[in-house]
């Protein structure tokens, strides 16, 4: 691979700088969960610098690609296992930030998830009724997937699956009021 | 002082940018620090990755002969000593920090060293099991950690404790001992490779595992069933403190999905264990629970 396209932890941490708030704002409109979304996104760079010798090389376009694909996965690992997964931090031995209710709150703002809200509830009408449920109470109410797998009777997994799937049928409907992602 | 509470009381409330550049800041002193041990690790793995593509197009050497000769190939590119030790032993995070335990979570009152039990490879990914023996009173549970060159996953004493959908034991939400023992089945979507790697730890007698899943990303999308034979584990790791007896498989399926269930077969290919979508398996019986059902 040529010199140029090596991943250099210099280059790590320019992709950092560059893509690192596209990536906070994409994790927590998928989350809904700032502090969670912050976790993912200083696991995906963690999960990158002990992966850096499998880039394949390229641009920063394909190095952005490289890692929206990890923290794709990051994320799916997070959903499923109903936390998030920080191994990759700790083996690093990267603190994680944590964020007092006030900078929650900011990031969700930066995120826009209040035009989300709006826009989502309008559309709940296309899902099933278990899925809207779970997105009621987890978007209207903003009740944790503890809460919710105890008031529909499932497992913590099984609800945060129910959201997840819910959000993702809402797609369609949420592009319009999405703002480009990745722009400051 | 836990890093928790050190955030909060020492600093004004942060926008995001200056969140970011925390985290930022927080990465590169963890680039610039990482423990020569990782970037071994890497050098050690890059060899053998070389070693291995050239072994791979030898019209002789077949794919499945690759985990020996990844071994061969890690012992003539990397210290003998290290590649010794990793034959016995299996990686070792240190522990978590307590401020990552859920409420209530439970210690173990013994834990064993992560003792590697088995290797292999799936879809052309060389992948390794570890376990380890912890003990919660007089119940014992089997942690299990999978390495591959995209990460790991797994439990090991120290996190084992996670709730992940298992059954409460107490008012805390924390599982209780037998939920931990019983939760044999375990995946991790490995962002490398765009597989999901679904993994376990069986008991004496299995021969394989059906396990049935579905793409994450796809609602309503067909399952399917992938069978997977149990591999015996290394003898060696029973003096070591891994019960004897047991057997694990390892394989790897296309790109991120969800497990919805698991069965296990015995020695005359009658289903002995049912596993939910958490991974808890219990004894077979002619009504599989709700919660196992595809």
């Amino acid at each position: 691979m040529p010199a140029a396209d090596r991943l250099t932890p210099e280059r790590l941490s320019a992709a950092y700088e560059r893509d690192g708030r596209r990536l906070l704002v994409w994790l927590t409109r998928r989350t809904y969960d700032a502090q969670l979304a912050t976790d993912l996104v200083g696991e995906t760079f963690a999960r990158a610098f002990a992966s850096r010798r499998r880039f394949a090389g390229g641009d920063d376009d394909a190095l952005s690609a490289w890692l929206f694909g990890i923290a794709r996965n990051t994320l799916h690992e997070a959903l499923r296992q109903g936390a998030a997964e920080r191994r990759a931090m700790q083996r690093l031995g990267v603190e994680r930030v944590v964020l007092t209710d006030d900078e929650l709150l900011r990031v969700e703002d930066l995120a826009e998830l209040g035009t989300l809200k709006v826009a989502l509830l309008s559309a709940l009408d296309e899902l099933s009724q278990e899925q809207r449920d779970a997105v009621r109470l987890r978007v209207e109410r903003e009740l944790g997937y503890d809460v919710i797998a105890q008031r529909l009777g499932i497992s913590e997994q099984a609800a945060r699956a129910r959201v997840s799937r819910g959000l993702r049928l809402l797609a369609t409907a949420l592009d319009g009021h999405r703002p480009a992602e990745g722009t400051s | 002082m836990s890093p928790d509470r050190r955030d909060d009381e020492t600093r004004e409330h942060r926008d995001p940018d200056a969140i970011l550049a925390e985290l930022g800041r927080r990465l590169d002193q963890a680039y610039a620090a990482a423990p020569a041990q990782l970037r071994g690790a890497a050098r050690l793995r890059d060899g053998a990755e070389r070693v291995r593509g050239a072994l791979g197009r030898h019209p002789v050497v077949g794919r499945r002969r690759w985990i020996g000769l990844g071994a061969v190939a890690a012992l003539l590119v990397g210290p003998t000593a290290v590649a010794t030790h990793d034959t016995l032993f299996g990686t070792n995070p240190p522990a978590a920090p307590g401020s990552l335990d859920g409420p209530g979570a439970l210690s173990p009152d013994a834990a064993g060293t992560p003792v590697a039990v088995a290797a292999g490879s799936a879809r052309g990914i060389p992948w390794r099991l570890s376990a380890s023996l912890c003990r919660y009173g007089t119940v014992q549970a089997v942690g299990l950690f999978l390495d591959v060159p995209g990460g790991g996953a797994g439990s090991r004493c120290d996190v084992a404790a996670r709730r992940g959908g298992l059954p409460t034991g107490s008012a805390t939400g924390a599982p209780s001992p037998a939920a931990l023992r019983d939760r044999r089945i375990q995946t991790y979507i490995d962002p490398v490779a765009d597989v999901t790697w679904v993994f376990g730890v069986l008991p004496a007698g299995a021969t394989a595992a059906a396990v049935r899943s579905r793409p994450l990303e796809v609602a309503g999308a067909p399952g399917a069933t992938t069978r997977a034979m149990a591999v015996a584990i290394d003898p060696r790791a029973v003096p070591r403190g891994v019960p004897s007896g047991l057997s694990v498989f390892a394989v790897a399926l296309p790109g991120a999905r969800e497990v919805t269930a698991t069965t296990v077969a015995g020695p005359d290919s009658s289903v002995v264990l049912r596993c939910t979508r958490a991974g808890r398996c219990l004894p077979a019986t002619p009504t599989p629970p709700e919660e196992s059902r595809p």
